[in-house]
């Protein structure tokens, strides 16, 4: 065994909307594509070493669809999974945990208002507060990235790494990073940043935005050194299923859980 | 599996809504016990818990639990411990200096030293192969802290004859792949009590054995289908 046995994660990514998956139509062998429990469960049989649930709902009125949807997958499911979109209370935290979430993911709520990390991070624990940063590289001209809110549409201007810094000293215990110039491409992941991320936190990160096939997750795991990797479309898409996926990462010779 | 007849207790810290769902799929019928209804070692008992040692254990002393655990674990009834629930069955804590455990098993909790703390993620236990003891006599139960009076609800059941536990051979569930969230980990003062390994920078105790007592670090009910079957082997053990 290696001094390290811990594996690094494969996290397919669900978009949800009132309680229903949004993307994913081509699995056509579910009863029920629509139904994210059922496409949760099949990643699961898949080999998904943990699920990230991103609630897109457009109104306030149908935002309860998903404490629903997370009773029913915390019920079916064997693996963590994590529930992030819109969540900017205590409240909303407190009562996705009792439903049964492992972890929320955060985001704009708390750029808005930083201080929400640490009210989670003391109420429920660091290690079921993930913090999501969305980051391209700076338009400038200076070195580093920048932090974008409202799904992209909002350029903070403020500088990406020394956010990621303040949330970990605010007690985030994982920082999931999406790369807005990668994210959508399918070019792989975005490496140099990942890579600063990666080793500059002491806390894991997870890698998103432009995965691609299984050479772009050897890249990020290898040579950007995150700690997982989250995808949605490859998956939804059925290019690969999850554990195709990970027998090839596997061959490479990174340490990753086969079921 | 649905004749098992489980006391969950409640250790405060969280995490009860993972294993009561699992069990739960399952099949398997359970009574939560806490302060107001203390379990009573008719039935296997698991304790599961997420959080930090030195809440959970002075919890554990308001609610008059802590005397109530060790009466049950000495009683020889199943008892497993899950996470902080595996924690307290030791001496004490880096967590929590000064605070003791329910000094059921003889050893400590310590911090990883290195890498990210907390460990968050899948990583691959081994059965231990027993080496040579720690220590050479066999560890006794701390009969000083059973002295103290039980609080509430009568005596706990009667000393049973003492069952092995959970039973691992060398069988296809020696090793496998289960979910941690940890930033301390247990170092047994006797070697014949791991049950299983794992290496995080360290080779670390995962889980451990002794007698009745069961413990896991790890989390068997988020470790997908091989964290299900060591629970229902435990379930199946346990009676």
């Amino acid at each position: 065994m290696p001094a390290n046995g811990l594996c690094k994660r494969i996290i397919p990514c669900l978009d949800v909307s009132d309680g229903r998956t949004v993307k994913g139509i081509k699995f056509t062998q579910l009863r029920d594509i629509g139904d994210p429990v059922e496409l949760g469960a099949l990643y699961e049989e898949q080999g998904a070493d943990e699920l990230m649930f991103l609630d897109i709902t457009a109104t306030h009125e149908k935002r309860r669809t998903v404490f629903d949807l997370v009773e029913r997958v915390a019920h079916r499911l064997s693996i963590p999974f994590t529930v992030g979109g819109g969540i900017s209370h205590l409240d909303d935290v407190l009562n996705l945990l009792k439903c049964g979430a492992d972890k929320v993911s955060v985001n704009s709520a708390a750029v808005k208002r930083p201080a929400l990390v640490s009210e989670i991070a003391y109420e429920c624990g660091s290690q079921c507060c993930v913090v999501a940063i969305d980051a391209r590289r700076k338009t400038n001209g200076e070195e580093g990235w920048e932090v974008l809110v409202q799904g992209g549409r909002v350029n903070t201007g403020i500088d990406a790494f020394q956010w990621a810094k303040e949330c970990v000293s605010n007690g985030a215990g994982e920082i999931l990073l999406t790369s807005w110039d990668h994210d959508g491409t399918e070019s792989g992941f975005a490496v140099d940043m990942v890579r600063c991320f990666a080793d500059g936190l002491s806390v894991p990160v997870i890698a998103s935005g432009g995965a691609q096939g299984p050479e772009s997750f050897i890249e990020v795991f290898e040579q950007a050194h995150a700690d997982a990797a989250l995808a949605a479309t490859i998956f939804h898409d059925n290019k690969w299923t999850v554990g195709e996926l990970k027998s090839e990462i596997k061959k490479a010779g990174i340490p990753i859980r086969t079921c | 599996m649905a004749s098992n007849n489980i006391e969950l207790v409640d250790i405060g810290g969280g995490n009860l809504g993972s294993i009561k769902r699992c069990l739960e799929r399952l099949n398997v019928r359970f009574r939560i016990a806490d302060e107001g209804s203390l379990p009573t070692g008719e039935h296997p008992l698991i304790a599961p818990g997420v959080g930090a040692f030195g809440p959970v254990m002075s919890h554990l002393q308001k609610a008059k639990l802590d005397q109530r655990l060790i009466a049950v674990a000495k009683s020889g009834a199943p008892f497993l411990g899950i996470c902080v629930g595996l924690q307290i069955l030791f001496e004490g804590s880096e967590e929590a200096k000064g605070v003791p455990g329910l000094g059921l098993l003889p050893g400590q909790i310590v911090r990883f030293t290195e890498g990210k703390v907390p460990q968050i993620g899948w990583n691959q236990i081994l059965k231990a192969v027993h080496g040579k003891p720690i220590r050479n006599e066999n560890w006794q139960m701390p009969i000083n802290r059973l002295d103290s009076p039980l609080v509430n609800a009568g005596e706990p059941a009667s000393p049973k004859s003492v069952t092995s536990g959970l039973t691992l051979t060398a069988d296809e569930l020696s090793s496998g792949y289960v979910y941690f969230v940890n930033s301390y980990y247990p170092k047994p003062a006797i070697e014949e009590h791991v049950l299983f390994y794992a290496n995080y920078y360290v080779h670390f105790c995962a889980a451990v054995q002794w007698q009745n007592i069961t413990a896991f670090q790890f989390h068997p009910e988020k470790s997908g289908k091989y964290g299900q079957q060591l629970l229902e082997r435990w379930l199946a053990d346990a009676g």
